[in-house]
């Protein structure tokens, strides 16, 4: 892939008071993809990042950011 | 298992076996190409049943793992653990994988191609060859890949 996304999806899950394990449950993937996504090792789609900022109460801007 | 697990929780676990049979299994496919190439340096014709019998179970183990790597495995589960097991992140690193298993197998064709002139190899043995790192090296790649994003 070779593309980098700048994400604050760690700290927003945090604040949410919610577990990798909760978060991966309430958008249908596995603890390992929030990991990925959290460490910045994957980008992830864009329905996955809609699912994401929906279930966090975010939007997908806030969660991600291009570098620079 | 509890019978109370959610579906996440199971797919947790089968993904973990998964990557335990899909690592464990290609290191014997290459244990097995080293016995295959002792034993069958002078080859009986017509071949031995225990020859037969070995070379089935060879063929046989390469199917089932590119089946599990191919579908995700956790085929006795239901349709939610089955779509864990396959998640976005499980389809990149598949991917990923058939793109080195792609590499290798190009890279041991063309080894084969240039060692033809100097060694003789029956067509078994390069079927042997090109089937083990067909089916190995992806399926090392894949669970790789996988063990790196379950640490983080």
């Amino acid at each position: 892939m070779g593309e980098t996304l700048l994400t604050t999806l760690k700290a927003a899950r945090t604040a949410a008071g919610l577990t990798q394990a909760d978060l991966a449950e309430k958008v249908g993937v596995t603890r390992k993809t929030i990991n990925t996504v959290e460490n910045g090792v994957f980008v992830p789609s864009t329905v996955l990042s809609l699912k994401l900022a929906r279930a966090l109460g975010t939007s997908v801007e806030a969660l991600f950011q291009l570098p620079g | 298992m509890t019978a109370n697990a959610s579906p996440s929780q199971i797919a947790e676990r089968a993904q973990q076996r998964r990557n335990r049979i899909l690592w464990l299994f290609p290191m014997l496919f290459f244990i097995w190409q080293g016995a295959y190439f002792s034993s069958f340096a002078a080859p009986h014709t017509p071949l031995r049943t225990v020859e037969l019998v070995s070379l089935g179970s060879h063929l046989f183990l390469g199917v089932v793992l590119l089946f599990l790597l191919a579908t995700g495995g956790g085929w006795r589960y239901g349709k939610a653990v089955r779509a864990l097991l396959d998640d976005e992140s499980t389809r990149v690193h598949r991917a990923q994988a058939y793109t080195a298993g792609f590499w290798a197998l190009a890279l041991c064709a063309v080894a084969l191609y240039a060692a033809a002139p100097f060694i003789q190899l029956e067509t078994g043995e390069i079927a042997h060859i090109l089937l083990s790192v067909a089916v190995a090296v992806p399926a090392l790649r894949f669970v790789m890949l996988e063990r790196r994003a379950d640490r983080g």
